[in-house]
């Protein structure tokens, strides 16, 4: 079993939207968009995950003010990655529990894994 | 009976026989059956009696006996065949004997071959063939006990009836060790399935932690963590289940205590079979760009249950399955279809916009022909065919300029936009996106880039970059009213705005408004009093002004600048610049006495002549003769100078050199004759003449240069430095001619020289000067 799993990061899997990375709505203002920087700075700085803080501040300096979420809109044409669609479509909630039946089906036969 | 021949002795003396090798005695330990006599008996015999005559055999001869005599020689190669891990060669031998003798004879032997070959396929990833051979070792050796590995390859198979009673006859023989390695595999069955294993006796471990273990599974699912821990703290270290208490803790610790659940879970082995269960705990924690992929590596179960802990929603995982299609043999997804199929979860707009950006990248990464989507919008669609000429026809300005206008046309097409709103804000951000990050100001399209730069600024009058943008053009333009007129627009917006202070300061200067650019200057240091720049500036045009003034012959003018430079003189260089100037103005047209002033200032600290060389600088700047500037106000240079003096004017000269520029040479002219008589002092050593020669060199005085050179070389003989000065300065020019072999040998040996002794920067020179001075040979001279 490899425990390092998969260490290498793809850009294709980080978030092309910058409204996605930063969690906020589309026409989320100024202010709502800068404190949802600070909170997802806070959450995860840099000396934590450098490589998630420089998306957040990319985002950010991305869609900060009106104008350059205009212009975000007219000259990105960045397509949205997986992790958008997924985020989009159905976000993550908060970290959940397997139910019994899941825990069974793990350690269960391998013929029915 | 088998019968074992000693051909080989025909003494009858049989050699010792040789001792199982390590492999072999691994492989036969699992054999648990009593050791009745045949067995033992067997064993001894064939040590004692049987040949081991597979030293003296190739390897073919040992692969293959000799049939007729395979009776009598088929044990070692049997033997052997089990110690090399020959597994299905051993068990046809061993079957072979068992022909000839009872099968229990060879039951060990013949087990150990089973066990091996079925732990082959076994790790072949071939659990139906391993599994048929640990039957077959059942039917043939009854004696031989079953194996963990067996009981792990049943209940990975489904077969749990048959583990468990594998498991009791394992129990029931008293097998310890075995039985402590089988029964975690019957531990996780038992939470598996607990109704599977109930013929297994109730204090059996596996059965009685097992109730415990469900009760704190069922209490941590229920979000019970007290409960749960309280029922893991009863079960003994020693349980089968411990790495399940392992996993379980480490899956209640806090998402903000990762460190000490993946210590918790290094702890579970690889082979453990709750080992799944760490590794989707693990999952779980990845960020998500590494988890995404990483859970097409795992099964269903372990994807469903690292999900569920990080909190995916069905939706999510249905959609994940659809992006990354982990059983499909193309990984790639359709990605329009998938947005198109998800669009009421996505947004219809959302979904559409991505469709495009989707349908540019087909375009532009993988070379396809372009595909407008059929819901796209007249914007949309001009929007797509915008970015696609700016990607292939980049270099064809009006093609550029022409799909934008189109996209601009299409914000249009609706309702004219009313400034400041957002289709204004959009047309003006295109329109700036042309004039500066696509360039086409600099491009024959400069008039129409520009007409939608000043058109930006109308639509988006809030946007002081926009503004900017467009003042620096007007000024690039030499446009100065313009760009005042703009100035004046964008100040009434941001009157606070220090930047544009700034400009407005130096448009007024340039326009020669001093009066204008002081008011500039106030509000700009009532706002920033530090601000530096502001001072510098005007204090910089003022004397500038008062130069000209006096080069034009009206001192009164020029008085009056220097007044008001004082003002924003704020440093003693800056006044000191403004006392000499006004000495120049005061020798050149009013009166010595005045002029003299300045004399008597510069005797306090002793630099005569160095002030002396600034004042002359001075005077070339604005325009009069340095000599009668000299002349007029006492500081007429002496026509001899001793060392101290020399020094101190070639301190000076480095000073003023940078500002002075091709005046110094003229400023220069009234002390040139105590410079040629300052080559003789007989107290210059070679630190001075270094000395002398660099300011020389800054100040473009080549002719005296080469004197101070020479005289150095009467002193150090090709001394490198003072060579490279010497023909620098020689042939500082083009109508110097060309340099005689002498001269090219002795610039090679100071750059050899220079190099030896590590002076990088005099090798440096001399490399210069030779590749100047020595023609490209190529180039036919």
């Amino acid at each position: 079993m490899d425990k390092t799993l998969n260490p290498m990061p793809r850009p294709d899997l980080e978030h092309a939207d910058p409204y996605l990375c930063l969690g906020v709505e589309r026409d989320a203002d100024d202010a709502a968009i800068h404190a949802a920087y600070l909170a997802a700075v806070r959450a995860c700085p840099p000396e934590r995950d450098a490589r998630r803080f420089e998306a957040l501040r990319q985002a950010y300096q991305a869609i900060r003010t009106e104008r350059l979420r205009l212009a975000q809109e007219l000259f990105d044409t960045r397509p949205a990655t997986a992790i958008d669609l997924l985020d989009r479509a159905a976000p993550t909630e908060a970290p959940g529990r397997p139910d019994e039946e899941t825990f069974r089906a793990v350690l269960g036969p391998r013929g029915k894994r | 009976m088998l019968f074992f021949v000693t051909q080989n002795h025909p003494g009858g003396t049989a050699p010792a026989p040789s001792t199982p090798c390590k492999d072999e005695r691994s492989c036969l330990h699992a054999y648990h059956a009593p050791h009745g006599p045949a067995t033992s008996g067997a064993r001894h015999r064939s040590g004692k009696q049987g040949v081991d005559v597979s030293e003296q055999l190739s390897s073919r001869q040992q692969q293959q006996p000799p049939l007729h005599t395979a009776h009598m020689t088929v044990e070692p190669y049997a033997r052997q065949a089990l110690a090399a891990g020959r597994y299905r060669e051993a068990i046809k031998h061993y079957r072979t004997l068992a022909q000839t003798e009872p099968e229990s004879t060879w039951a060990e032997g013949l087990a150990a071959a089973y066990r091996g070959r079925a732990l082959e396929l076994a790790a072949k990833g071939m659990p139906r063939e391993a599994l048929a051979i640990w039957e077959n070792r059942e039917w043939r050796c009854p004696g031989a006990l079953p194996e963990p590995e067996q009981i792990r390859l049943l209940l990975e198979l489904d077969e749990a009836e048959a583990a468990q009673a594998a498991y009791i006859r394992m129990c029931e023989a008293g097998a310890t060790e075995p039985l402590s390695r089988a029964r975690p595999h019957l531990a996780a069955c038992y939470l598996a399935a607990p109704e599977r294993l109930a013929e297994l006796d109730p204090e059996d471990p596996v059965r009685a932690d097992g109730d415990t273990a469900l009760a704190a599974l069922a209490a941590y699912c229920t979000g019970q963590d007290e409960v749960a821990a309280q029922h893991l703290r009863t079960i003994p270290y020693r349980s089968p289940y411990r790495d399940f208490v392992t996993v379980l803790k480490a899956l209640m610790i806090e998402p903000e205590q990762q460190l000490s659940a993946e210590r918790l879970l290094e702890g579970v082995d690889d082979s453990s079979p709750f080992a799944p269960l760490a590794e989707a705990a693990r999952l779980a924690r990845l960020p998500d760009p590494e988890l995404l992929p990483a859970l097409t590596r795992v099964d269903e179960p372990l994807r469903r249950f690292a999900t569920a802990l990080r909190g995916w929603s069905t939706q999510r995982y249905e959609l994940w399955r659809e992006l990354f299609r982990p059983e499909a043999p193309q990984p790639d997804a359709d990605l329009p279809a998938v947005l198109a199929d998800w669009r009421s979860e996505l947004g219809e707009q959302w979904s559409r916009r991505q469709r495009i950006r989707l349908a540019f990248q087909e375009v532009a990464v993988h070379g396809r022909a372009l595909v407008l989507p059929e819901e796209a919008d007249e914007f949309e669609q001009a929007l797509l065919q915008a970015w696609c000429t700016e990607c292939f026809q980049a270099d064809d300005y009006t093609a550029v300029l022409a799909a934008w206008q189109a996209v601009i046309a299409a914000l249009r097409a609706d309702a004219e936009p009313v400034p400041g709103d957002q289709n204004a804000l959009r047309i003006a951000a295109i329109q700036r996106r042309l004039a500066s990050e696509l360039g086409l100001l600099h491009t024959p399209l400069a008039a129409e880039a520009e007409n939608a730069l000043a058109e930006s600024v109308t639509l988006d009058p809030d946007h002081l970059p926009g503004h900017r943008l467009l003042i620096q053009r007007h000024r690039d333009c030499g446009r100065i009213a313009q760009a005042r007129r703009s100035v004046d627009q964008a100040l009434a917006r941001w009157p606070e705005d220090r930047s544009l202070l700034q400009e407005a300061l130096e448009l007024a200067l340039h326009g020669e408004d001093f009066e204008g650019a002081a008011d500039f200057a106030r509000r700009i240091l009532e706002r920033d009093p530090i601000n530096r720049r502001a001072r510098t500036v005007l204090h910089d045009a003022l004397l500038s002004r008062a130069r000209s003034a006096c080069a034009e012959g009206n001192p009164e003018a020029a008085h009056t600048a220097l007044a008001q430079a004082e003002t924003w003189a704020d440093s003693a260089a800056a006044q000191a610049q403004l006392e000499r100037l006004r000495t120049v103005v005061d020798a050149t047209h009013g009166s010595g006495t005045k002029a003299h002033r300045w004399r008597a200032r510069t005797l306090t600290d002793g630099r005569t002549l160095g002030h002396a060389l600034a004042l002359a600088t001075e005077a070339e700047l604005a325009g009069q003769p340095a000599a009668t500037v000299l002349v007029q106000s006492g500081l007429n240079p002496p026509k001899r100078i001793d060392r101290q003096q020399l020094r101190d004017l070639c301190e000076w000269i480095h000073e003023v050199a940078a500002e002075a520029g091709g005046i110094l040479g003229r400023a220069l002219g009234p002390f040139a004759p105590a410079l040629r008589r300052a080559v003789r002092i007989r107290t210059l050593d070679l630190d001075d003449y270094a000395a002398v020669c660099e300011a020389l060199r800054a100040a473009g005085q080549e002719e005296l240069r080469g004197r101070f050179a020479r005289e150095a070389l009467r002193h150090r003989l090709e001394d490198p430095l003072f060579t490279v000065h010497n023909l620098e300065a020689r042939y500082a020019n083009e109508e110097a001619g060309r340099p005689t072999s002498r001269e090219l040998d002795q610039l090679r040996r100071a750059f050899r020289q220079a190099r030896r002794s590590d002076d990088k920067r005099t090798a440096h020179r001399a490399g210069v000067l030779i590749k100047r001075l020595i023609p490209d040979p190529e180039h036919g001279a």
